[in-house]
């Protein structure tokens, strides 16, 4: 469960380049302009980099990376 | 090939012109709608003023198009990315008499000027009209056909104005690249109509009498949702931004499996990549892909030619093409002396597709356009390139404009309308590249004043909301770093290096 929350960090905080996605973990990215829709082919790139789990971008919803915790979730779908 | 010419032929056809979600229009209903419209625009309207367009990719902004040229106007497409502020100052400008909004942006009018919303537009068309426009009400050789507006330096956006002799020229040259095998019919429309390459499949591909698959936002934020449309689209002409359909290409089902019809690639906007063409090259064995370049003020593309596999062995970048067929061109080095070949200038191109200028602006028309010995216009484009066998290849740009998603944007354009918000002292924009692209922007602030118990995030987020309110979407940086002043360089100026070194 940890290590899944800290993936999630990692994976977003790449995707976003920035390390304000671990301040609060129920922000709204797209709200706070941290990510775009273009970012989700990153996530998609580095969490296949981070656990050979290659997923398409249909897989994954705009919703699932909306927030840290939304992500969480998903990853605990797909990879956990 | 002008566009109403190539519509009246086809006046009384049943066929499809576009498609929209589970919506459809047909040519005789585009034509027969477009002339209610035109009727309308020349009874309600006084002058000849653009009427302005915000709405994103609705079937009815097509009519209201051609309606506007059918009444002898141009018009001025603003998408919904663009603030409500925005759109109020370009219509400040246009003076427009009639604003078509799509969305639920309640704005403040120019004097004289009525707002019409999807459900009245309706109204309208089915109601019919009592005037008629002919074809002695539509635009002429020297007449606006649209109005784009761009980001400017001073924070202020620039309209490009394009006439119907600048439209004729380039569809005229361009048209061949377009041409699609027998059978096939169906292109995909999915750039804003904000953005110039949207008017390849509207004066080039609907004038052929192909049918238009219109891509709104919402199908590009969801992949499934799009891809569900796209496979059973029969797409056989994809036109996008090399962004756009690198996004596709990511998914393994984006293939000829998915449009098996797909033939002809074109690709405009931003930097093509070798990569993204061999990942094309593999999924769509039967497709061409086609690099063209230009800047809005030289209708569309300036030049442009089919991706080779001699190309993409080469150790060059992808070249941006041959200049168009009436297009005359010089590369001028910074000393004002013409580059020799493979050498890196200006591009500087003279040809019936520059348009005249910017509207209402002839100081900024002034430094960048001039008429030539035989009458032409000249555009010097603030592209760095060099030249090679005949091809154009694409360096830099002069100045700090980039590209950003295909999107054009003036950095200073940001820092200005930055600058203007309370809170902030001064600020620099500037853009983080990955493999040789712009990846994002970052704002570097410094504030005014600093609100107490918000930390760097939350001060961020909030400049980035205010921000949204004063310029399009696409130009808000991804990441605002606040500082406690700005290092300067040795000429006392911010020293933006050590920002992109430090930061970015």
């Amino acid at each position: 469960m940890e290590n899944l929350q800290e993936l999630a960090l990692d994976i977003l905080e790449a995707a976003c380049e920035t390390d304000e996605v671990r301040e609060d973990p129920d922000l709204d990215l797209f709200e706070a302009g941290l990510i775009d829709s273009l970012a989700s082919v990153v996530v998609l790139l580095e969490l296949e980099k981070r656990t050979g789990v290659k997923l398409q971008p249909t897989d994954l919803e705009r919703e699932d990376i909306t927030t840290v915790n939304n992500f969480v979730k998903f990853l605990e779908k797909k990879v956990g | 090939m002008w566009l109403l010419d190539e519509l009246m032929k086809r006046a009384d056809s049943e066929e499809t012109a576009v498609i929209h979600r589970e919506e459809t229009i047909t040519f005789r209903q585009l034509w027969e709608y477009s002339d209610v419209l035109a009727g309308y625009m020349k009874e309600k309207c006084r002058t000849k003023a653009p009427v302005v367009i915000y709405g994103n990719k609705e079937t009815e902004i097509t009519l209201l198009m051609l309606a506007a040229l059918k009444s002898g106007r141009a018009y001025v497409p603003l998408d919904i990315t663009f603030p409500a502020s925005r759109v109020e100052t370009i219509m400040g400008d246009v003076e427009n008499e009639l604003l078509f909004n799509f969305t639920k942006e309640e704005l403040h009018l120019p004097e004289n000027c009525d707002c019409i919303g999807k459900e009245e537009l309706r109204g309208i068309i089915g109601a019919g009209s009592r005037t008629a426009a002919g074809p002695d009400d539509y635009v002429g050789d020297e007449d606006n056909c649209y109005i784009l507006f761009t980001s400017g330096s001073t924070g202020k956006p620039k309209g490009v104005q394009i006439k119907k002799r600048n439209i004729v020229n380039f569809t005229s040259w361009f048209s061949g690249t377009c041409e699609l095998s027998p059978g096939k019919q169906v292109v995909l429309n999915q750039v804003s109509y904000s953005f110039d390459v949207s008017v390849i499949p509207l004066y080039i591909y609907l004038a052929m009498g192909k049918t238009l698959f219109s891509i709104d936002k919402e199908m590009l934020d969801n992949t499934r949702l799009l891809f569900d449309y796209l496979k059973d689209s029969h797409i056989a002409a994809w036109v996008s931004t090399p962004a756009f359909l690198e996004i596709c290409s990511f998914d393994d089902s984006f293939d000829d499996g998915m449009l098996p019809e797909l033939e002809n690639i074109i690709l405009a906007g931003e930097v093509l990549t070798k990569k993204l063409v061999r990942t094309l090259h593999q999924k769509f064995k039967n497709a061409k892909v086609v690099n063209g370049y230009g800047p809005t003020e030289g209708t569309v593309l300036l030049s442009a030619c089919e991706i080779t596999d001699e190309m993409l062995d080469d150790e060059e970048s992808l070249p941006i093409g041959r200049i168009l067929s009436d297009g005359e061109y010089q590369i001028v080095k910074e000393d004002g002396e013409q580059a020799a070949p493979g050498e890196t200038g200006e591009l500087v191109v003279v040809s019936d597709s520059i348009s005249k200028g910017y509207f209402k602006n002839p100081e900024q028309t002034e430094k960048v356009f001039f008429d030539s010995a035989d009458g032409r216009r000249g555009y010097r484009t603030g592209d760095l390139v060099f030249e090679k066998g005949g091809l154009l290849y694409y360096v830099a740009r002069k100045d700090t404009q980039v590209k950003l998603n295909g999107f054009r944007i003036e950095l200073n354009d940001i820092s200005s309308n930055l600058n203007d918000l309370e809170l902030v002292n001064n600020s620099v924009a500037l853009p983080a590249y990955r493999d040789g692209r712009v990846s994002y922007l970052a704002a570097f602030v410094v504030l005014e004043r600093r609100p107490e118990g918000l930390s760097d995030l939350k001060i961020g987020i909030e400049l980035k909301k205010q921000l949204k309110e004063r310029i399009p979407s696409y130009m808000v940086p991804r990441k605002v770093i606040i500082l406690e002043k700005f290092p300067m360089n040795i000429n006392g100026k911010i020293d933006r290096k050590k920002l992109t070194e430090e930061y970015l």
